[in-house]
């Protein structure tokens, strides 16, 4: 079940920045959302512009930053909801959102370091829980991978922080050659890492990334903590669109009210 | 203050005729975190089979051009799950609570509906014999009128309060089916649930639902749903509930003119999770504005010339 209540709010734009091209940056104002929202959570933002009722389903989008009343998304412009969504951000402009939605990752897992792994745009919801352990003052370590250097962004930001930050590339054109899973062995290996087994391990990314560092963990008798993206309609259990496969049993969860976090061990990464 | 309250048939009265639609709007407790669903005339819930259905395979849901593919398969907890979980919460409603009640064979329908008709805060039942997404039962039902008529009379003989039955959109006349429902004793008539369609991944090749064929809703299937309505509204007496598209309070006007009594909110639930509440509010404006003192005035209320 959902941690918090969820509020339907008219937010603020604050800002917008295209990190790099198509993808944004947009910081919006809502008390209800940016307080309450954990790392991990989500909302929806309805993305029919002025009183077209088309298209139909709102788009689903991570918590990445928040600060004291603003809240911020990171995302990529891949098709029809993200084009127009990139047309309505605009300063001083109002949007539905809806949220928090959904459980976050589980961050009371103490004793342990924390290490995050991010692929591609996967980063957004990652940067949120990075916030929430510096904050804290807990140990992270940040890896993240992309295709090649063209798709990172805000990567200052990220070497600002005061935390262990690697980076890979498929094919190498920025930091280590090979995906986030080879970085993370060959580290490992070197002795700048940790045994695996001595960190509290949250991935988002790609599918197949997801699923590679997990089978990694489930190999090593460790678990890691994943965040799915689904097709999805309405964000609150309702519509049961979002299910994702059980891994032990049969039957579905749904990614929206009992994810979009999943223990690694329990649910079959689509 | 304008009158908004409709009656359908003699034992239901909606406070307004804004009702939320099966499967759009899960059992209800989901929304009463945003608004009061008492300010709504009704509710109807998810399907309830006999047993737990896990439904269909994934991917379940897409969104096309003017609306969105559906393939759930009733999903749904079960009669006693519902019964022991849902129905506490279902009491404290203050609003009209239908249940849709779906089935593989006759006598699930006839298990369901017998074990509601005991419980007190269910008002009525939506007999659902048009879901296109399930192997078995289902849009089968809905089809064939012979079949279509046993089913409403068989649910009839067990239950006494009020029967709506569900009609698909999917067949050759749907007056047909209407009629052979409202013999066998039906008190109304919910209409349209969603037809057949598709989608293909042109990258992928691959559907772009599971099941192939899904079931589409959304404003692109008005016109089709105020055709069926219209039409119906010619050939049976008993009341009608339109759906199919509506996303404002102008549809909901167009849909009672076409000559619905009522109408159920769906798809647009997930455009907005308030889109049945809002549509409340701007009818009773509209009504305001336009000096509409009755609701029920617009009731079949399309004019020729």
């Amino acid at each position: 079940m959902t941690e918090s209540k969820y509020h339907e709010v008219q937010a603020e734009v604050v800002s917008v920045k295209e990190l790099k091209h198509n993808v944004i940056e947009a910081v919006l104002r809502s008390k209800e959302i940016a307080k309450n929202t954990k790392p991990g959570q989500f909302i929806t933002i309805q993305v029919t512009n002025k009183d077209e009722s088309v298209p139909v389903l709102r788009r689903p989008f991570a918590v990445s930053y928040t600060k004291g009343d603003d809240f911020q998304i990171i995302f990529d412009v891949v098709g029809r909801g993200t084009d127009i969504l990139k047309d309505m951000l605009k300063a001083g402009k109002k949007i539905n959102v809806l949220g928090p939605l959904g459980n976050g990752f589980n961050t009371k897992v103490n004793g342990k370091e924390k290490l995050l792994l991010a692929g591609g745009i996967g980063i957004a919801p990652i940067k949120k829980l990075m916030q929430h352990f510096t904050e804290k003052g807990d140990q992270v370590t940040l890896i993240w991978g992309n295709r090649d250097k063209s798709g990172f962004f805000d990567i200052d930001f990220f070497m600002d922080q005061n935390i262990k930050l690697f980076v890979a590339t498929d094919d190498g054109s920025l930091g280590f050659e090979g995906n986030v899973l080879d970085i993370l062995k060959a580290e490992i290996k070197n002795n700048n890492l940790k045994k695996i087994n001595d960190y509290n391990i949250y991935v988002v990314g790609p599918g197949p990334m997801m699923k590679a560092v997990a089978d990694y963990c489930t190999e090593m008798d460790h678990y890691c903590q994943v965040s799915l993206e689904t097709p999805m309609a309405c964000g609150i259990g309702v519509c049961q669109g979002c299910a994702v496969k059980k891994k032990k049993e049969d039957g579905y969860f749904l990614t929206c009210v009992d994810g979009p976090v999943f223990n690694s061990c329990s649910v079959e990464i689509p | 203050m304008a009158k908004t309250t409709v009656n359908i048939g003699n034992n239901i009265k909606l406070k307004n005729p804004i009702m939320t639609a099966s499967g759009t709007f899960g059992y209800g407790d989901e929304y009463t975190e945003l608004y009061d669903i008492g300010d709504l005339g009704g509710i109807v819930t998810k399907a309830i089979t006999p047993e737990l259905r896990i439904g269909n395979p994934l991917p379940r849901i897409a969104e096309t051009e003017y609306g969105m593919l559906n393939s759930i398969g009733l999903a749904n907890l079960g009669l006693d799950d519902f019964i022991s979980k849902k129905i506490p919460v279902i009491e404290n409603f203050k609003t009209i609570v239908f249940v849709n009640v779906a089935g593989k064979e006759l006598k699930d329908y006839i298990m369901v509906a017998e074990k509601l008709n005991e419980i007190d805060c269910i008002d009525g039942i939506e007999v659902n014999i048009s879901c296109p997404n399930v192997k078995e039962g289902g849009v089968a039902f809905g089809t064939d009128p012979k079949v279509a008529a046993e089913v409403t009379r068989e649910v009839r003989k067990v239950y006494s309060k009020h029967m709506m039955v569900k009609l698909s959109p999917n067949v050759t006349d749907i007056t047909t089916i209407a009629k052979v429902v409202e013999d066998a004793g039906a008190d109304s008539l919910s209409l349209i649930n969603t037809l057949f369609g598709m989608a293909i991944d042109t990258k992928t090749f691959k559907p772009k639902v599971r099941s192939i064929v899904a079931g589409y809703s959304g404003p692109g299937i008005k016109p089709v749903a105020l055709q069926a309505v219209y039409k119906c509204s010619k050939a049976v007496k008993i009341p009608l509930i339109g759906m199919g598209g509506i996303t404002s309070a102008d549809d909901v006007i167009e849909f009672l003119l076409a000559g619905a009594t009522a109408v159920q909110v769906g798809t647009a639930n997930f455009t907005n999770p308030l889109a049945a509440l809002n549509i409340v509010k701007d009818l009773k404006e509209i009504m305001k504005d336009r000096n509409i003192s009755d609701i029920k005035s617009l009731i079949g209320g399309m004019k020729l010339d």
